[in-house]
């Protein structure tokens, strides 16, 4: 009874669920034997506890979902859009303000820090609720941009990013959150796919305007800040029509009633209950994202020192091959609904490193396109299923916190840290490698038995609402199922 | 109250857990970079310094790095006549693995100068670096001799990784794995110790 007592704690099995998922145990549900949480196995006999609470409306209108699709994809594409502004304009950047490289270099430190300062705003998504939060950051971020194109020098410029890249880090936490929770199982999968989608339509767009020399205007490199202005008019507009999602304001009534702490604390998902999927799929994540971001970091450098390509086929590998590749993270949502989350995220992992290493070692510029093309469509394409997994599996009243717990300390450390091992170990003159394809590629290697893990101990959650997931995880940090 | 207290100290040894791994492998990168004063390396950052000498704003900077790699005007023949507009010199460059002999190594390069209309012309050639203490400096440009190609020619890039690094990378994926396996394992018992005492 302690056990089945602390379930119902982890899973609010207590709590209303949609009607689809309210009354029936797991087994008549789905016609089949249940998966458990490990290994896909069996699970023993097992009957989740009746829910009797009354049924609330968690199901919302498609309308309103269209609506809230397109307000989150806007703000998703002008995240991926001010995220890639600095990394494709740095050297413009370092002209206006006459900075050595050492400086430029020693600015980005701060500057990338944003993105786990976020981890601090995102985490009162859980206390103050997602909409708010939202608003807040798309407003935080959109008047910081803007401000960065009036930088003066350096150093203001650093500061204004750090503050942008705060807000970035928040409102991309928040957004995954908002998509899992409003749209039902059916459904999800293509909703996370369509807002990376856009995000990485973000990264194309600058590609596309520095090929339109939009730089070279009369505002330089500060006209793409000002076109980041877009989102908050988007947002004025919308604003009103954008609603909390249900699963909080049910959670916030719990709250209200006595039923669960007003406050979330700091280190409330490392608890016994929650933290065999933290550290899972937090592990997950950063070993992913350091090859992941190395090479996205260091193929242009690579193709043209080390390949011999023009500055101007990188650009148009990357817009032709990125912009194709783009149709993964598309593609991601609908087999993880279709085929699952876990043989969705082992193929993917498994073709993101395969098109890695040939993409880092060959020199056939033919081969080289589709393998770019191919391990940005799995490599980065991975991405919906992974803001899957940092979700789906934590309960509503700590979903917030765990997805920042994951992308912005564990994820975040992938992104700092893959980029400079790259950098380091296969620094042409001291490198221990001494070469930026190998180094890449070995790290791709690296990865290869973290495919293991994937196949051994994600668990799947296909078709299932946010409260069976709730419920099942409970389970396993229970040891009712093993 | 002991719970937490419990869950605060656990959280803080991980943390200085994490350190400790990033120092140590902090350590160990130091250790494996140690010494090595690639040619190529050299050659590759002057010619950079060298194309930044015509980039807006970057331009003292950019000499300050030329010059303690070997100074500009070795470099001047590579420079373009046009006017770069405030853009770097060379919108690409590469270089191929040194000949070295008798203190002295030949680096091959392959660059397009900037050219305002029309195709940027493609230079080609080889550096010539001395060593100065433990480090390399450009001394010359020459043509290139017999053999000397970079690597879109058909050239060997200046490093690459052997066998047992490949191996090695296979290794350390499996006991970042194993690794994995034990926290996720340890994780799943601690939680289940837990409700299983509430």
């Amino acid at each position: 009874m302690r056990l089945i007592g602390s379930l119902a704690r982890y899973s609010n099995a207590a709590r209303p669920r949609p009607p689809a998922a309210a009354t029936l145990p797991a087994v008549a549900r789905k016609g089949r034997p249940q998966q458990t949480a490990v290994g896909g196995l069996p699970s023993p006999e097992f009957e989740p506890p009746v829910v009797t609470a009354s049924e609330p409306d968690l199901i919302r209108s498609d309308r309103y979902l269209k609506l809230l699709l397109i307000l989150l994809v806007s703000a998703a594409f002008f995240e991926g859009y001010d995220g890639s502004i600095l990394a494709l304009l740095l050297p413009n950047i370092q002209s206006t303000f006459h900075v050595s490289e050492a400086v430029l270099g020693l600015t980005r430190i701060p500057i990338e820090l944003g993105l786990f300062v976020a981890f601090f705003i995102a985490r009162f998504a859980d206390r103050l609720g997602r909409r708010p939060l939202l608003l807040w950051s798309v407003v935080g971020y959109t008047i910081f941009t803007a401000l960065t194109a009036l930088s003066w020098d350096i150093w203001s410029f650093t500061l204004f990013q750090f503050m942008t890249r705060i807000f970035l880090g928040a409102e991309y936490a928040i957004g995954v959150t908002m998509i899992v929770e409003e749209y039902p199982a059916v459904g999800r999968g293509r909703a996370l796919g369509t807002l990376l989608t856009f995000n990485a339509l973000g990264t194309i767009a600058v590609g596309l305007l520095l090929g339109a020399n939009l730089q070279d205007g009369p505002l330089e490199w500060r006209t793409f800040y000002l076109i980041g202005l877009v989102p908050l008019l988007v947002l004025s507009f919308f604003r009103r029509r954008l609603k909390e999602t249900r699963r909080f304001l049910e959670e916030k009534q719990r709250r209200e009633e006595g039923h669960a702490t007003e406050t979330v604390p700091f280190l409330e998902p490392w608890k016994p209950q929650y933290r065999r999927n933290l550290v899972l799929v937090g592990t997950l994540h950063m070993l992913r994202s350091i090859p992941l971001f190395g090479s996205t970091a260091w193929w242009a450098f690579y193709a043209e020192r080390e390949r011999g390509f023009s500055a101007l086929q990188v650009s148009i590998y990357i817009i032709a091959a990125y912009g194709l590749g783009c149709v993964g993270y598309y593609v991601c949502g609908r087999s993880m609904e279709r085929f699952g989350r876990r043989p969705t995220a082992f193929v993917y992992s498994l073709g993101g490193i395969v098109f890695a290493v040939v993409l880092f070692q060959v020199s056939d510029k033919t081969v080289s396109f589709f393998a770019l093309m191919l391990a940005v469509f799995f490599g980065l394409g991975i991405g919906p299923v992974m803001s899957a997994f940092a979700t789906e599996l934590f309960p509503t009243e700590i979903r917030g916190q765990a997805a920042a717990w994951i992308r912005n300390w564990f994820e975040i450390a992938g992104y700092v840290f893959g980029p400079a091992l790259v950098g380091i170990l296969g620094d042409h003159s001291s490198g221990a490698i001494g070469n930026i394809g190998d180094t890449v590629s070995l790290m791709m290697i690296m990865w290869v038995p973290t495919l293991w893990i994937i196949y051994r101990y994600l668990p799947e959650t296909k078709g299932l609402e946010l409260e069976d997931i709730a419920e099942r995880e409970g389970m396993v940090s229970a040891g009712l199922v093993p | 109250m002991n719970a937490d207290a419990a869950l605060k100290r656990q959280f803080a040894t991980a943390i200085v857990a994490a350190l400790a791994v990033m120092i140590g492998l902090g350590g160990v990168i130091a250790l494996a970079n140690h010494g090595h004063h690639r040619p190529e390396g050299a050659a590759e950052r002057w010619l950079t310094a060298v194309g930044d000498t015509t980039r807006k704003g970057v331009k003292a900077d950019a000499r300050d790095r030329a010059d303690k790699l070997g100074g500009v005007s070795i470099g001047q023949p590579l420079l373009p006549t046009d006017d770069t507009k405030g853009k770097s010199a060379f919108p690409d460059l590469e270089v191929g693995k040194a000949r070295v002999t008798a203190g002295q190594a030949r680096v091959p390069y392959r660059l397009h100068q900037r050219a305002q209309h029309g195709k940027n012309p493609l230079k080609e050639g080889t550096m010539v670096l001395a060593r100065s203490g433990e480090g390399w400096k450009v001394t010359s440009l020459d043509a290139r001799q017999p053999g000397e190609k970079v690597p879109s020619d058909g050239g060997q890039p200046p490093s690459s990784a052997g066998l047992g690094l490949w191996l090695g990378a296979v290794g350390v994926g499996a006991l970042v794995t194993v690794l994995i396996i034990v926290l996720v394992e340890w994780a799943t018992r601690s939680s289940q110790r837990a409700l299983a005492a509430s």
